[in-house]
């Protein structure tokens, strides 16, 4: 995906990192999806969209504390930037724009 | 069944391979934590395959490290960085670098210059469109029985006809005679040279077309196909189509057509194509050497051919043996031996290949050339290199910085490495202005020089200079840039001053004394080149060279030229004589004593009055006598003292009026004839063969007076108008109806001609080994000043102690006076060895000792000394408050 167009993935884990707030790191984000979507993701898939939401700054990061669990390895935290707000915001109101426009007859959906 | 139950190795181990490194830890840790949270719902087995799985998931692009070595996967910005030092080292030490750039310039334009040759050199013929499956056929041909080996570009004529005959996978089987020629229309006549050759070779070779029919111009016999200047020469701005020529042969030639001018870069070249059809007729009435049809003239004709696309060598082999096997089996006289030679091997040629074509420029030759070259590059590279590494204290830090942060090693060689090419491109820059007025010098050397180099700038040139400047500042990079990259941060960062840097000095000794050795070479070299060329020059030739004008007579009679020649003003004397002397062109004698003994001697014919003419000294007898004897059987001669030895007499006189025989029989048999010989006097020995060949002294030598043998007039000038004289000798001339103009030369500058060698040798090793010599001492100098530099400290403490200038300047420069007595030691030998080996060619040379290391060594000396003690003299009259002030 590119520029300012945010991909379907990568909306669902900016969300999902903002619901988290403080605790939004790899194995929460994953946790938090399987529960809430009940949508199973690979750590693959999940990191390398994380590596590129930071990338592309929607993402800001930080090293956590490192845990027994998790064999004396730190955890890196995410939180949503200001840019990623905005794009978030953006996308939001690009979709509600597009179900406006519906026309009342083909879609007999209430909001 | 394991107590604590673990992630799979082999899946971790993987992944620490394949992971960018930055992510490494965060996944690992989530890919562990993940393990012990399914751990608790799930069996352990179940775990570690979800883990594995998983970890194979993570191969992505995201995820996935380069796996391109470190200088690639790093993008433009450390370039950039690498640049941007580069750069300000350059302009932080400019006395480094310009050091290094005139070093690098100067001996990058030599090579510079060599590549341009080789480049037009190995660029000939390229035009053909069809040269590679051109061939020229080259081989042998001698007496049955004899040892056959590739000695002759040339071959039978015949050949040509029999290979298009024989064998089909020919296309055209070209023959080429080269002929030189009168070619006269109108009355201006004019030399040129040409070639025999017919429609086979037009449609071969491609050398272009012009106007006429290219395919029938050369069909019939009698046709001619001039060249556009040979026509523009013959008939100005006229049509030459038509009109006819005519090369002293019973019939004119029609021209046929007009062909471009043959390219420079093409070993055969020609002014005008003659029908080939025309031999048959011209060998029959003996105007030209029977060699269509004769398989044993293998020596004035060349043959060529073209064979079918896809042919391959190995056919083509096989085919000139088994036509070599015919040729050898139907010869009375000879076997033969042919080798298919491919179109682009033919120049730049092998030096052993008899009767060529034109101009091979010796391959052996452009490989000393070369090699010289490269030999001097070796040198200023060195410079660099010694220099870098002497700098190396101060980068020392730098170097610990960068590795602290993490620098890689290759990242700092690749850094180093930026910085030397970026030297050799200024360096280039430099280089291709100088290399203006070298290619300038160059062909002022020698006007042959003109007829085998061309040298164009192509654009192919331009990037050939490019690819060898980087190539240049990679290898005097290399050296320097891997010492450098070796430091430990830990022992630079604690400033250690004593660095182990004793190995790299041992290097860098080393390195000075090789420079200086070269330059030692090259210039005693010279200095011997030059002393002996005084000396031959100094050599008394025992003749008068003085105001002397040699005319070949080019087959007129002698005695009519030196009639007219009596009514020119200005000329004090004619003599006549077949060869010039001290030319190194000689008549051999075979005559007999009377009692049958045999005698081999050197000799001459003259007219009377040569002795005086050409100053030579008579030390028993008489001259020639002005009237020749009736009988023309009868000769009188002149012999000099090698011959009176060599006949055995006890003294000149003894010699006078001694009878020599041709035929030793006459006096038995009164039917048989044979000259005889009187010995009318005795002449000093003098060199009558140029200098070089007199290694065994001077031979018996004998002046025949005979007026029918005489080839060239001997025309002595009184000096007072020359050019009134000249022009009196050419109107002269004119009056003898010749077609050609007058030729001649002056006598002492023919003598010279064989000096010719001398001096281009002289001028090209010298200025070599004056390049030699400044590239060592600007690595002289670099290196003093930093070892300098280093030692200031050291200086303003013994000052301070009360240390003499002058002993502080002896102790400095101790050093690098020792290095190059060490350099002296090694080159003197070895310059009088090598130099020795050629100079025992002459029986006149001069001795390799003092007079020729003095000078030699002065030079050398006083120049290193010039840049050591600037240097240590500056250091000496420092200051030592602010010298040990410094912090």
């Amino acid at each position: 995906m590119n520029r300012k167009y945010l991909g379907e993935f990568e909306e669902v884990v900016l969300l999902t990192i903002a619901i988290l707030l403080e605790e939004a790191y790899g194995v929460a984000i994953r946790e938090d999806l399987k529960k809430r979507l009940e949508r199973n993701v690979s750590l693959g898939a999940l990191h390398a969209t994380l590596v590129r939401l930071e990338d592309k700054g929607y993402l800001s990061s930080q090293m956590g504390e490192a845990t027994q669990k998790r064999g004396g390895r730190r955890k890196r935290y995410y939180e949503v930037t200001q840019a990623g707000k905005a794009a978030l915001k953006e996308s939001r109101e690009t979709r509600k724009s597009l179900w406006d426009a519906i026309p009342k007859a083909s879609f007999e959906i209430s909001f | 069944m394991n107590p604590t139950p673990a992630p799979p190795k082999w899946a971790r181990k993987l992944l620490s391979w394949f992971c960018r490194p930055d992510l490494l830890e965060v996944i690992e840790g989530d890919l562990e934590e993940s393990f012990y949270d399914a751990l608790d719902h799930h069996s352990s087995r179940k775990a570690r395959r979800t883990y594995s799985l998983e970890v194979l998931k993570l191969l992505r692009p995201g995820i996935v490290r380069s796996f391109l070595p470190e200088s690639f996967s790093i993008n433009t910005s450390m370039w950039k960085n690498y640049t941007k030092i580069a750069i300000r080292q350059v302009g932080r030490h400019k006395l480094f670098t310009s050091l290094n750039i005139l070093g690098l310039a100067s001996s990058m334009s030599v090579c510079l210059l060599i590549i341009m040759m080789l480049n037009d050199q190995y660029s000939y013929d390229e035009f053909h469109e069809n040269k590679d499956r051109i061939y020229r056929l080259i081989g042998d041909c001698q007496g049955h029985g004899a040892q056959l080996s590739l000695n002759y570009a040339s071959a039978p004529i015949p050949a040509a006809q029999k290979l298009e005959e024989d064998y089909p996978w020919i296309e055209h089987g070209i023959p080429l005679i080269l002929t030189g020629r009168n070619l006269t229309a109108g009355e201006k006549s004019f030399r040129k040279e040409g070639l025999w050759a017919d429609g086979r070779m037009l449609e071969s070779f491609t050398f272009g077309w012009t106007s006429g029919n290219s395919e029938t111009a050369l069909e019939e016999p009698n046709r001619i196909v001039l060249t556009e200047s040979t026509a523009k020469t013959l008939f100005k701005d006229e049509n030459p189509l038509g009109k006819s020529v005519n090369l002293d042969l019973p019939e004119d030639f029609v021209v046929t057509g007009v062909i471009p001018d043959p390219p420079h870069r093409s070993h055969i070249q020609f002014d005008y194509l003659a029908s080939f059809s025309s031999l048959p007729a011209l060998e029959r009435d003996d105007h030209e050497a029977l060699r269509t049809t004769n398989w044993d003239n293998a020596y004035q004709g060349h043959v060529y051919f073209m064979a079918k696309e896809g042919t391959p060598i190995s056919t083509i082999e096989e085919s000139l043996r088994e036509m070599a096997a015919w040729a050898t089996k139907n010869s009375e006289f000879n076997d033969f031996l042919f080798v298919p030679q491919p179109l682009p091997e033919v120049s730049p040629g092998d030096m052993n290949l008899g009767n060529q074509m034109g101009t091979e420029f010796p391959r052996l030759l452009l490989y000393i050339l070369t090699g010289l070259s490269i030999l001097i590059l070796i040198l200023a590279c060195l410079n660099y290199t010694n220099l870098s590494i002497a700098r190396a204290m101060k980068r020392a830090r730098e170097i610990g910085v960068r590795k602290v942060v993490g620098a890689r090693r290759g990242q700092v060689i690749t850094q180093f490495l930026v910085e030397s090419v970026l030297v050799s491109y200024l360096s280039l820059f430099l280089a291709i202005c100088m290399l203006e007025f070298l290619i300038r010098g160059f062909f002022d050397l020698n006007p042959f020089i003109g007829v085998f180099f061309s040298f164009d700038r192509s654009p192919q040139i331009y990037l050939a200079f490019a690819g060898f400047a980087l190539f240049v500042g990679l290898l005097a990079g290399l050296l320097p840039a891997i010492q450098l990259s070796k430091f430990q941060p830990i022992a630079v960062l604690k400033r250690l001053t004593n660095l182990k840097l004793f190995s790299y000095l041992g290097l860098r000794k080393t390195l000075v004394v090789v420079q200086f050795v070269f330059s030692l070479m090259f210039i005693l070299t010279t200095v011997i080149l030059i002393q002996q060329q005084n000396r031959l020059l100094s050599v008394d030739l025992g003749l008068s060279t003085e105001n002397m004008v040699n005319v070949n007579l080019q087959g007129k009679s002698y005695e009519q030229f030196e009639a007219k020649l009596a009514q020119v003003p200005g000329i004090s004397a004619v003599t006549g004589s077949a060869i010039i002397p001290a030319k190194g062109w000689n008549i051999g004698m075979r005559a007999h004593r009377p009692d049958g003994e045999e005698l081999t001697l050197d000799c001459n014919y003259v007219t009377a009055g040569y002795v005086d003419n050409l100053d030579l000294e008579i030390i028993a007898g008489n001259v020639l006598p002005e009237q020749v004897p009736a009988d023309s059987l009868t000769n009188y001669i002149l012999i000099n003292e090698s011959a009176v030895e060599y006949m055995g007499f006890g003294s000149p006189e003894e010699a006078l009026g001694e009878v020599l025989l041709e035929n030793p029989n006459i006096e038995m048999n009164p039917d048989e004839v044979g000259s005889r010989f009187i010995i009318q006097g005795v002449i000093k020995n003098f060199h009558y063969m140029t200098l070089m060949n007199t290694q065994s002294g001077i031979r018996p030598y004998v002046l025949v007076q005979d007026p029918y043998q005489i080839s060239y007039a001997n025309v002595k000038v009184d000096g007072s108008d020359l050019t009134k004289t000249i022009a009196g000798m050419e109107a002269a001339w004119e009056t003898m109806e010749h077609p050609f103009p007058l030729e001649y030369t002056f006598f002492d500058d023919e003598v010279m001609e064989a000096f010719k060698f001398f001096s281009m040798g002289t001028q090209i090793l010298g200025f070599l080994g004056f390049l030699a010599i400044v590239i060592s001492c600007m690595g002289l100098l670099g290196m003093v000043t930093y070892a300098v530099e280093g030692k200031m400290k050291e200086v303003g403490i013994r000052k301070v102690l009360g240390a003499s200038e002058g002993g502080i300047i002896w102790k400095l420069s101790k050093e690098f006076m020792f290095l190059l007595a060490i350099a002296i030691a090694i080159a003197a030998p070895v310059t009088w060895f090598l130099n020795t080996q050629w100079l025992d060619q002459f029986s006149i040379r001069i001795p390799i000792s003092a007079n020729v290391f003095v000078p030699g060594l002065s030079i050398v000396l006083i120049l290193s000394l010039l840049v050591v003690v600037s240097q240590t003299w500056y250091a000496a009259r420092s200051n030592p408050v602010e010298v040990l002030g410094e912090e």
